[in-house]
Parts: structure tokens; C-alpha cells; sequence
């Protein structure tokens, strides 16, 4: 009975936190117009780039058959995965946290429902642009078991990812963020989203080899572009799993250290 | 209700070495002078008191606030909100206390700007699960007492930064924490605001039982809204009613101060061997004395004053603020370098 109400709960401030964003959300129209705009440039430039590139690599062994496919299914991953980016930090090195921290509601529901509104924006928008792909690129996406298990271990990725730069960002007081800046622009140069990894010069093909989101955009396009299974890309998989485990282990050790560290120095909430 | 013992908080935190090798070497240094915020300071206050905590700027009154919240960690000692350890037991006792930090206009963002004042007000009501229909009656009465019923479907941004600190005092009527922590809560106000929120505070005490803790730097509001005060500078210099420390200060202070305004000449020889120093000026073509004398001289002086035409006589009175000013003066000398010299009989005063 305690577990259930305690989730009546937990979706109650979910909610509440859903409203009020969407209602701060919608307040800015032009924004909201603007946003708009540059999403509907961002997709148009992103087709007609993939149309006119020609690439001296073997794309189909990325799972897609065509440069198009390979460059719209890499950013709809990335997407997708860089979700939580931001999450932590947002929450606990935000304003907010030192009133909300002494609230009755617990601290799991007060940082999803933080994050709620801005994921779940996003996720529509992803969602949107996917369907104007399929559309109008003539994108084929396969959707299984594997797609969704690739995704949620490079969304817990990130996540741990940020919970380490938090903790780190927490101690030092820094108001840089240099380890999800590093991660997201090695992400985007050297990981294959845009081009396959190959193409890079020789010096910099070990950086993509050791980069984590090389791997999930690989298994990614199989599963999504050429539609294998869970269990023709298990032994990736798998090694790309323990990675990420390892990662939220280690976050979440350097977030509490973080946390108290800060907690000891006084600089908690920056009052 | 709420008991601080022996709080003691250091920034930074002293670093543990695993040897302590200062006995062997005394070239090794900690790297950073360690600066007290708090230094044992013990206190308890009862439940639906109001309790002033008054210190100058840099006394630790904000690292108390912080550490009642769980925020900062002591280095020693322990403080107990309803019996419950504010860092160890912190479960226990969120959404039981509230505080309204000081000198934060938005109230660290949990105000959206462009948000009315009600729909505001209902989320933070929802987090603290408050039902809808009890959070809709209790926001009517805030928004009615606080005189902001007509700036409740206005954006918090419209409102002006005295009206937005009004709105943050609609927080503890709506929430109604057992504890309330206000860390200066009229410090952007003006007059008539500011007499509102005393009569909010003093409401939610009497009303509510709710228990209050003030920070401030208006001693006037901390004489007119507390029940007992602690002066402090890091430790503790003074506790007890503010009418108590102001009667003992009385008691203590040996010399006092007349202002005369009378007619016609004065003669001050008269008052030689009485005052101690008198100052006589003209203005407006009456006299003015300002007469210093001790205690028990007073008596005489005011035989003397009997033959003159006196149109106005004023006591100087002795306020919370001459206490504190004075307490907190003397607690910075005696820790003062000099003060230093004066304890070890190096110099005198």
C-alpha cells in the first residue's frame, strides 16, 4: 500500500512539474516559432548535405544502404541517446535544488520531473524529424528489441557520464562543464555520426576506436538501418553493457563524492 | 523543538592527514587558513517561539540556515530539529522546515517568471502534497492576507521585487512547515511591506504554532517580533527576551544622556560636579542640552531643571540595537589583536 501511494505520489509531482514547464514553455511564442524554424533548416540542410556527399567508404557494412540513411539514422541515435545530457548538472547545480532538497517529495521524482519537460520536447521533436525522414527521404528504420536496448545503454551512458562530470563539477566549483563538452564534440567528429570513422585520418582512428558512442552508433545502424537482431549483435552489445555499467558505477561515486564534498565546503546551492 | 549543541563549522574543512607528522616536522603547514563560521554554539528553542538569531555580517548565520537545511556539514557538533539530527536524520525531517534564504529575489528559481502567482503557488503546494483543494483554500487566504488577491493570475515577473518577497511569505502559510527559517526577510521593503510581513510572521506564530527562526540585521524588527534572541559572532555572546538584554544593558550602562530644550539662557556651572560633560547649543531661539550624567546624579540634574522654563525633556532610550552594537563591538575588540595584548597584560585599553 506505502509502495503505491508513494507512486500516486511520485507521478503527482511529475505532473506538477510537467505543467508548470509546459506553461513557461509555451509562454515564449516566438521562441517556440523560432525553434521551429531552425529545425525545419537544420532537416532540409541535413538532406540535401546527405544528397550531394559522396563517400569513399563501405556504408553498407554500418547496416545502411545508403549515405542518406547512415548520416539520418546516426543523428536520430544521437539524439535520442544525448537525452539526459545536462540532467544532473541542471538539477543539482541549479537554484532550485537547496529549497527542493528539503521538500517532502522525493529526490528521484523532483530530478526526472526537472528533466521531464526538456526530454520529453525533445523526444517528440526526434520523433517528428524521424517521420519528416521517413516521409520525405525515404528512410527505412527497422524497430526491435535490439534498437531499444542499443538506445537505453547509450542513454545510461550519457547519463553516467553526466553524473561524473556533476560530481566533479560540484567539488571544483567550476562553472565549465570540459568533460560533456570533450565527450560531445569527440562524439560528433570522431564516432561516425556524420561520416563512417574510416574517413578520418590514421591519428585520429584510435580516438573513435576507444570512443563509446563509435560502438552504440554502430550497433544503432545495424539494429535501426539494417535491422539485425538482439542476438546477431549480443557479443558488442554486451561489451558496450558492461562499459556502461562500469560508467554508472563509477558516476555515481564521484557524484556522491561531489556532493559531500561540497556539502562539507559550504558550497551547496550557492547561496 | 530545535537544539544547536556545540555547532561548529570550519571553511575549508580541516584535512585529515593519515600521519601526523607536526609533532616531528614544524615546517609542514595546512595549506589554507582554516576561517570559523560557527564556534560551539548551543541553543534551544521551544516550539512555536519566535527566535531571533542576530549576528554582524560574517557571524554564520547564513551556515547556520545552510546546515539546518542539510546543506553544509558541521565539523563538530549536531543540530537537532524535533529530535532529529538535521545532516543524519534528514529524511526525517524534510517538508517540517522551510526556508526563505535571504537576498535571493527568486527564490532560487522555484518561481517560474512567466508563471502567474497562482499557478506558481499551486506547484510548489503539489510538491509538497498539499491536496488540491486544501492548496486552493490556503492560497485564497495567503494571497488575502498578504493583500495580493488581485496579483493572482498576474506573471511573477510583473511583480515589483517588495510584492515578489510577499508572495515568498505565502509559502509558509500555504505549506505550514513546523519550522520556519527566515534568513532576512525584509530586506528589500519598504516601510508598509515590511509592517505587513511582521504582522504575517507574528500571524503564523500565534495562528499556526508555527516555530520561527529570524535572521536579521533589523534590530527594531528582531525587538518587535521575538520572543528571545541570541547576539552571536561565530559564538555566542548573548540569549534571552530582548526586554531582558535591554534592562540588563540599562542596569550595566552606568552613564546616561538628557536632551533639554528650554528657554531663555543656561547656566552650566550650575551643573558642575553633577553631568559629566553637557554640550549647550541655540536654534530656532531655544536652548538645547545634552547632558550626560551618571545613574544616580539624575535625580539632581532634574531639581536643577526646575528653574527653568523646560519645554522638552529625553531620556535617551536604550534599544536592542545599543545592545547589540555594543555587545558585538566588544566581542570584535576582545578578539582583536589588540584585545589579544589587553587579556595577556601586554597593553592596556
Amino acid at each position: 500500500m506505502v509502495g503505491i501511494s508513494a507512486i500516486i505520489r511520485n507521478v503527482k509531482v511529475l505532473k506538477a512539474f510537467i505543467f508548470i514547464q509546459k506553461e513557461v514553455f509555451f509562454s515564449r511564442r516566438f521562441d517556440l516559432l523560432l525553434q521551429f524554424i531552425s529545425l525545419g533548416l537544420n532537416i532540409l540542410f541535413i538532406g540535401i548535405f546527405a544528397k550531394l556527399i559522396t563517400i569513399n567508404a563501405n556504408i553498407s557494412q554500418y547496416g545502411t544502404s545508403n549515405y542518406l540513411d547512415y548520416l539520418l539514422i546516426g543523428s536520430i541515435i544521437h539524439n535520442l541517446v544525448f537525452l539526459p545530457r545536462g540532467s544532473i548538472s541542471s538539477f543539482v547545480l541549479g537554484r532550485v535544488f537547496p529549497v527542493l532538497y528539503n521538500s517532502p517529495a522525493s529526490l528521484t521524482a523532483i530530478f526526472i520531473g526537472i528533466n521531464a519537460w526538456r526530454i520529453l520536447w525533445n523526444l517528440g521533436l526526434t520523433l517528428a524529424i524521424t517521420v519528416i525522414y521517413i516521409l520525405f527521404f525515404g528512410l527505412t528504420i527497422h524497430l526491435n528489441l535490439g534498437v531499444a536496448i542499443v538506445i537505453l545503454s547509450g542513454v545510461l551512458l550519457i547519463f553516467a557520464l553526466d553524473m561524473f562530470s556533476a560530481g566533479f563539477r560540484i567539488a571544483t566549483k567550476a562553472t565549465q562543464d570540459p568533460l560533456n563538452w570533450f565527450f560531445n564534440i569527440t562524439a560528433q567528429l570522431v564516432s561516425g555520426l556524420y561520416f563512417p570513422p574510416e574517413a578520418l585520418p590514421k591519428w585520429l582512428q584510435p580516438l573513435s576506436k576507444i570512443h563509446p558512442e563509435t560502438y552504440i552508433l554502430q550497433m544503432g545502424r545495424l539494429t535501426m538501418g539494417g535491422g539485425y537482431s538482439l542476438g546477431q549483435i549480443l557479443p558488442s552489445l554486451v561489451n558496450m553493457l558492461v562499459i556502461t555499467g562500469v560508467m554508472l558505477l563509477l558516476g555515481y561515486l564521484t557524484f556522491r563524492w561531489g556532493f559531500n564534498k561540497a556539502r562539507q565546503l559550504g558550497t551547496l546551492g550557492h547561496m | 523543538m530545535i537544539e544547536s549543541v556545540s555547532l561548529t563549522k570550519f571553511y575549508p574543512p580541516p584535512i585529515k592527514s593519515l600521519l601526523d607528522l607536526k609533532s616531528l616536522k614544524d615546517f609542514i603547514k595546512t595549506p589554507r587558513e582554516e576561517i570559523p563560521a560557527l564556534i560551539d554554539l548551543n541553543f534551544k528553542v521551544k516550539e512555536g517561539e519566535v527566535f531571533g538569531l542576530l549576528g554582524p555580517n560574517g557571524a554564520g548565520k547564513t551556515t547556520f540556515c545552510k546546515i539546518a537545511n542539510a546543506l553544509v556539514i558541521p565539523t563538530r557538533g549536531n543540530l537537532y530539529i524535533n529530535g532529529y539530527d538535521s545532516i543524519k536524520e534528514h529524511n526525517k525531517i524534510k517538508g517540517r522546515i522551510f526556508t526563505i534564504f535571504g537576498g535571493e529575489r527568486d527564490l532560487f528559481g522555484l518561481f517560474q517568471w512567466r508563471v502567474s502567482v497562482e499557478k506558481n503557488l499551486k506547484f510548489i503546494a503539489e510538491l509538497w502534497g498539499i491536496p488540491k483543494a486544501e492548496a486552493e483554500k490556503r492560497i485564497n487566504y495567503a494571497l488575502e492576507l498578504l493583500n495580493l488577491k488581485d496579483k493572482k493570475n498576474e506573471w511573477y515577473q510583473k511583480l515589483s521585487a517588495g510584492m515578489r518577497q510577499k508572495v515568498y511569505l505565502a509559502l509558509p502559510l500555504i505549506l505550514q512547515p513546523e519550522v520556519l527559517i527566515l534568513d532576512e526577510p525584509t530586506v528589500y521593503l519598504d516601510v508598509f511591506t515590511r509592517r505587513e510581513v511582521w504582522n504575517t510572521i507574528l500571524d503564523l506564530s500565534k495562528e499556526f504554532g508555527t516555530t520561527i527562526i529570524l535572521t536579521t540585521h533589523n534590530l527594531n524588527e528582531a525587538e518587535a517580533l521575538c520572543d528571545r534572541v541570541l547576539i552571536f559572532n561565530k559564538k555566542k555572546i548573548a540569549e534571552g527576551k530582548p526586554k531582558e538584554l535591554i534592562e540588563k544593558f540599562q542596569a550595566l550602562k552606568m552613564e546616561r544622556k538628557l536632551l533639554v530644550k528650554l528657554r531663555g539662557k543656561v547656566e552650566t556651572s550650575n551643573f558642575n560636579g553633577i553631568a559629566e560633560k553637557i554640550k549647550v547649543y541655540s536654534q530656532n531661539g531655544f536652548t538645547y542640552l545634552e547632558i550626560y550624567t551618571k545613574q544616580d546624579r539624575l535625580k539632581d540634574i532634574l531639581a536643577i531643571l526646575t528653574n527653568y522654563e523646560v519645554v522638552d525633556l529625553q531620556n535617551e532610550t536604550i534599544t536592542l540595537e545599543d545592545v547589540f552594537a555594543h555587545m558585538c563591538s566588544l566581542d570584535i575588540y576582545v578578539n582583536s589583536k589588540v584585545g589579544e595584548k589587553v587579556k595577556k597584560g601586554v597593553a592596556n585599553i
